[in-house]
């Protein structure tokens, strides 16, 4: 191990709305990587046979499940709209310091509605 | 003191390149499961109707596709995740290789079920 200090220096900067909308991303995508064999399970299960069908929609429709659902739900719009932004970042898009406060903003904002609106369909 | 590290590989632009790539595809293909399972959970679709959906040939590609999307993006996303918080080798690497290793075998897995529909 080397003596260095990591990055990022969280006691040092300042926290900002960027930085949020940056570490968000990172822990939706961790949210989603573990959706990865729940999506699998979940398809396995309704496409085997008619029993098993059952058994998995029951499934589904528990509490534990539906918040499952709500929270990869909630990931995966956070995660697709700043992905978006990311790639718009790319080519050079919005790269302005009130471009980027105000599109990290906005992203955060579409994760609290998508929050509130899978919370009344599903919860 | 034995320095922690590999030389740099020089593949770190392909890695950013296939995240990309992967993202777009995602974008693409991602909207259809998710409004699917929707349906399901409220009830507008049966297992007759997923089934045939999912049976189809142009689906079965483009799920095919996706879930080559996902694997990619989730296996460099965790990469990158490991580079930046496990900074020993010895558990990055065995940790890198696993993760690697899942990948492959859900992703035959899951390509051996779409194509039994």
């Amino acid at each position: 191990m080397t003596q260095r200090p990591l990055s990022p220096r969280l006691s040092i900067y300042r926290w900002h709305v960027q930085a949020v909308a940056s570490i968000a991303h990172r822990a939706s995508g961790l949210v989603l990587v573990f959706a990865i064999p729940f999506y699998l399970y979940v398809l396995s299960g309704l496409t085997g046979d008619a029993a098993s069908f059952e058994s998995t929609m029951s499934a589904l429709q528990s509490t534990l499940s539906r918040l499952l659902v709500w929270l990869i739900g909630v990931a995966l719009v956070y995660h697709f709209a700043n992905g978006i932004r990311f790639l718009c970042l790319d080519m050079g898009l919005g790269e302005s310091r009130e471009m980027l406060r105000m599109s990290a903003k906005a992203m955060l904002a579409i994760a609290g509605v998508a929050a509130v609106v899978l919370a009344a369909v599903l919860l | 003191m034995k320095e922690d590290y590999l030389g740099a590989a020089g593949n770190g632009f392909g890695d950013w390149l296939w995240q990309r790539a992967s993202a777009v595809v995602l974008v693409l293909t991602l909207p259809f499961p998710f409004i699917l399972v929707l349906c399901l959970l409220g009830g507008c679709l049966g297992q007759a109707g997923l089934l045939s959906l999912l049976a189809h040939p142009f689906a079965k590609a483009a799920h095919s596709l996706l879930l080559f999307a996902m694997l990619t993006h989730a296996y460099l996303g965790l990469k990158l995740i490991m580079e930046d918080y496990v900074p020993v080798l010895a558990l990055r690497l065995p940790l890198l290789l696993a993760t690697l290793a899942v990948a492959l075998g859900a992703g035959a897995w899951t390509l051996a079920m779409i194509w039994s529909w």
